[in-house]
Order: C-alpha cells, then structure tokens, then sequence
C-alpha cells in the first residue's frame, strides 16, 4: 500500500471517500489511498471511449472490458513499491525545456500541408456544422 | 554476392568504385521482390531508389563523398519521407504523404544514403511481435511460422533477410533491440534525446529513440554517427557533441568492469538463453572485461509503470488523429463528434484502440494521481537504481527477451501475455539510458538468442566497442537464415 500527502484540493473532506477504483481516507494532515478491488465495467469503457473519442460498438465492449481489467491487474503492481517522498520523473534525463528568440522561424506552407486534408476550402479544413 | 557484405563493407566497395549503388539497388530490389512472402516492406519505390543511386554514383565518382554515398537502406514506417507514404502500419495513415522528411530521414539522405523503402511494422509502434500492423504480420527469416519481434519487425526481417543491408527502427519499449535478438542482428537504442524524434511519429514522447538494426556494430556505429546530434526542432534533443563512433569501436575494453544485473538472470530464465549468454560474457572476459554482480531490486515494475506511462503519452498523442487535417476519414457521420468517433474507430486496431483507453482512464479525473504520479514516482526509482548499478561497473549486462522468437498467433489473444515479453528491454527507456542488443548463439530449434548490453548516458561508444570486439572473436553476427546463401 502506497500513500501520499494530500495535496489535491479536489479530493472531498470527508473522512473516507469512495472513489470508482479508490478508497481516499482522511486522516488529518494526509490522505491514504488504495486501489480498491472493484474491477473496471462496462460503464467505465464507455465513458473512457467517449473522452477518447473512439466510437466502440456494443459488440465489442465487453471483450474491450475484459482487456482492460486484465491491463490495469498488472499495472496495479506498482502498489507493490513504496514511493513515499520520491520526487516523480517526467524526462530521463531531468532536463528543462529550452527557450529561443520568439522570432519567426517558419514559412508559410498552408497549401502544401492542406493539400493532404480530407477537406477543404478556401484556406479552410471543413468539418461538419457545429453552430446552427 | 553484394548482400552478404556488411554495410561497412559496401561502403569500401563503393568508394573503390568495385561496384556502383545503382547496381546495388537493381541486386537488393530483385531480392526484396523475391521474397514478398515475408511482407517486411509496406512500400518499396525503385524507381526512386535508382535516381538517388545514381545521384550517388556521380558523388563516387567525383571523389570525396559523403559518408553513406550510394548505401541502400530502409527506414520504419514511422519516419516521415517526403514523397514516399508514411503509414506508420495503421489504416489511419494508410494515405498519408508526409509534407517534410523526420530529420533522421534527411541527415541519412544529406550523408548519401539511397532509401530503397518503408519497412513494416506493429501499427503505431504499439507491439512486440509485428502482428498489430494493418498491412499483416511479417514473418520472421529465421523460421516462417514465428514473429520477427516489433515493433520494428519489418526492419529486423528486411536486413536478417539481407533484403537490405542495415534499416532505422524505433525503440520505446524494447523494439529496435527485441528485434534484433529475434532475427540475430545488432540492435542500438540510443541516449533518449540522442537522435532526433523529429518526424518521427510520436507513440510516447518521453521513451521513444529512433537507432539503427545492423548486422554489425561497426554498421550501427556508421549509422547513428550521421543520425546522432542536436536538433532544434526536437524539444528534448540532448545539445551535446557527437564522439567518432568509429574510433569508438577501437576504445580498449581492458579492464571494463561489466556488471551481471541478477534479476535479468533468474533462476526461471531459459537455460539455452542463459548458456549463450553465459558463453558470451566468458568472450569477453578473455578480452580483459571484470564481471561483476549487480541488482536493479525494482526491475520487476518496469512493465506496470510502463503500461501507464506510455499508453498515457499514447493516448495525448493520437488525439490529433482526428480525420481533420490529414489522414483516414469515415465516411459517414452526422456531426463533428461522429466524424471524430467513426474516423478513430475505423482507423485504428484493436492494440491501439486498447492502450488509447487504458491511457485516457488512467489520466481522468479521479484517477492520475494513482496511476501516472504514481508511475512516474517508480520511474525515478527504475532510474535511480541504474545509477546507483552504474557507479559500481561501466556497463550492465542480461539476455536481450526471456525466449526466443515466439509462433505467428501465439500471444495474440492475451494482450498481456505479449507485454511481457518486453521485461528486459523496457526498463532501460523508462530510464533513458542506450543499450545494444548482439547475437550470442542459437537455440536447439535454430533460432537466435540477443545480449543485451546496457550502457551510461551518452556512452554509446563504449557498446559499439564491446559489441565490435566482441563480433572480431566470433561469427554469431554472420550466420544468415538459409536462402541468404
């Protein structure tokens, strides 16, 4: 079981708070977390799909359920390391990203990189009506 | 015949003017014909091809040419090619023509080198065994009825085959170096940030290192010197001077101290495996190298944080597959969300579509600071304990994969029994750190079995050194699968 200090403003003050895959307990100062035992639905695919939007037929949702609750089984592992106080690594090599002069660098190249667009019009990509 | 040559060996030839490059893109494209059976290619232009070969004998012919004048090779399907398709192995780019050339595609071009084609691949870079690309599995030299490994499985196919003297691969998880322990070549994934990920479709951005499949280390360091440097339109290319990658190769490795990671050497670790392995790291020690013990004690965690990190990444980078400006589009919708759902849910397969998911929950509300804070903090602990293995040896050794080439279908149907085949591999990318991957032997079915040797940032050199030194005592790197001959 891992934890961490509470430093999300978003999480509820109550003493426990159960989340769709955590329970959060509050205890003063920190807020413990562990992975809960409940598996990922059907709902929970669906709602995942639509933030991806990748459009999943209903046929397929429950071999992509089954999929995903295996996945997550083995990333849960990781609550098998202590990562109390280690500082979270985001670059191999820790490096900062560089600044340059803002200048412009780049040429205008609109024709050439619409002329691979699905569709267009005058200078524009065209998608479906979005205001009526 | 030319494509028993190393790449080393050609570029010789071609500099003493014995052969010319058009000769040799006419000899590599016939063999490339011959055996489409292996489907390691997704496109081939020869025509293309001959132009530059003979823009290339013309530089020959003039003297003092650029380093790969003339050399014939392919790159993955992940690197844009002005003119030529990009397709990344997915329908999703099944059309696509790339506006401008991945900096990797241009320096190599700039250096002389004739692109012959576009090598397969598991789509979007997301497999270990080339059976996810839309464009079909490839199949692997050595034996037919088994992967080539991925993703860069074409490239590893393509060369094993000597379809084509040494191809470009991209390795986020294990897949230059997986590869080329299948197909018994020599693999290096470099630094991240050595060589440039520009035009390099971005599967996820902080593990992703495009590097070189070869049949030598002296190849692989040819190679990545004119593929290796800083790029200003990579935001996380490493400023830092390039070494002479051949006077590299001639580094004394007297003395080295190279460190046998004990988890890498399990006691459930395949005995064929393990004997080569074994083998080869007594070769070395002849050559003057001190073997030591070392641990990497969170090794183990490497797939779970990986499986949240990349799929994560994965999940922000494909969102700009969206049918708007380039790309597959559906056909039918009714408005822009079902024109973004349809144009996705047909242009991506299934391995996409999972690790999309599984990344997108993972970063939703509720749920990052248990998964992606979570595995970035073990992140920092994988690579803390190679830091901590690399103040006591200058190099870390273990088998490149668990087994050997796996069947065509086999880990199809559990998406996780194929994850962990990567086990060894996957650590080094959290980590940043390069590694190469050299043939040791062969199993009892004659396949071929990888070592993988792990280096310090920015020390390619010393791999390059150990693998050439090590390939000038044995012959592993020219057994070829039998219709080479």
């Amino acid at each position: 079981m891992a934890s961490r200090e509470a430093d999300d403003a978003s999480l509820p003050q109550s003493d426990c708070y159960v989340g769709p895959t955590h329970v959060y307990y509050n205890l003063g100062p920190r807020v413990f977390w562990f992975f809960s035992p409940v598996p990922i639905s059907k709902d929970d695919v669906e709602r995942v799909a639509h933030l991806a939007r990748i459009g999943i037929d209903s046929t397929e949702i429950d071999a992509y359920t089954a999929d995903l609750d295996r996945i997550l089984d083995l990333v849960e592992q990781m609550n098998e390391i202590s990562t109390q106080g280690i500082e979270p690594l985001a670059h191999p090599q820790d490096m900062q990203l560089r600044l340059r002069e803002d200048t412009v660098t780049e040429s205008d190249q609109r024709t050439l990189f619409q002329s691979i667009a699905p569709q267009t019009d005058q200078g524009h990509y065209l998608v479906p009506k979005v205001i009526e | 015949m030319p494509h028993r040559q190393s790449l080393s060996t050609l570029g010789q030839m071609l500099r003493r003017r014995e052969i010319g490059s058009e000769e040799l893109v006419h000899h590599f494209a016939d063999r490339i014909n011959k055996q489409q059976d292996l489907n390691a290619f997704i496109t081939v232009d020869t025509d293309y091809a001959l132009q530059q070969a003979r823009a290339a004998d013309q530089l020959l012919a003039g003297g003092n040419p650029p380093p790969l004048a003339g050399l014939p090779i392919a790159h993955k399907d992940i690197f844009c090619t002005q003119g030529m398709l990009t397709t990344c192995g997915s329908k999703m780019l099944g059309n696509f023509l790339s506006p401008y050339d991945a900096t990797v595609v241009r320096r190599l071009k700039d250096a002389g080198a004739v692109t012959l084609g576009k090598t397969n691949m598991d789509e979007f870079a997301m497999g270990s065994s080339n059976e996810t690309s839309h464009f079909g599995p490839v199949h692997n030299p050595w034996n037919r009825d088994r992967v080539p490994g991925g993703s860069s499985g074409g490239s590893a196919a393509a060369v094993a085959a000597r379809l084509v003297s040494a191809a470009t691969g991209t390795d986020t998880g294990g897949s230059i170096r997986q590869p080329a322990s299948f197909c018994g070549l020599t693999g290096l994934k470099p630094t991240y940030g050595r060589v440039s990920r520009y035009g390099m479709v971005a599967y996820a951005s902080s593990l992703d290192q495009g590097g070189p499949i070869t049949q030598t280390a002296e190849d692989a360091a040819l190679l990545l010197q004119t593929m290796a440097g800083f790029d200003a339109r990579d935001s996380t290319s490493l400023d830092a001077p390039v070494p002479d990658y051949a006077a590299s190769l001639k580094q004394n490795i007297e003395g080295l101290r190279i460190g046998l990671v004990s988890e890498f050497f399990d006691p459930s670790l395949d005995p064929e495996i393990n004997a080569h392995v074994r083998e080869a790291l007594g070769e070395l020690e002849k050559l003057g190298a001190k073997l030591i013990d070392v641990s990497l004690p969170n090794s183990a965690a490497g797939i779970p944080c990986y499986y949240v990190i990349a799929p994560a990444e994965a999940s922000s980078n494909l969102s700009r597959f969206d049918g708007v400006r380039y790309g597959h589009r559906s056909e039918s919708y009714a408005d822009l969300q079902a024109l973004y759902e349809n144009t996705r849910a047909e242009g991506f397969g299934a391995e996409v579509k999972r690790r999309i998911l599984v990344g997108t929950y993972a970063l939703s509300a509720g749920y990052y600071e248990a998964y992606y804070l979570k595995a970035q903090q073990i992140r920092r602990r994988i690579a803390d304990d190679f830091s901590q293995a690399l103040t006591e040896c200058d190099v870390l050794v273990g088998p490149t994969t668990p087994t050997t080439a796996f069947l065509l279908g086999e880990k199809t149907t559990d998406p996780v029994s194929m994850y962990l085949d990567d086990i060894f591999t996957i650590t080094v990318n959290l980590a940043g750190l390069p590694a190469l991957s050299l043939p040791v032997g062969f199993d009892p079915s004659g396949l071929p079995i990888g070592m993988q040797v792990i280096g310090n940032y920015l020390d390619e050199g010393t791999l390059l050194a150990i693998g050439h030194h090590f390939q000038e005592v044995t012959d592993w790197h020219l057994h070829a699968p039998g219709e080479v001959a």
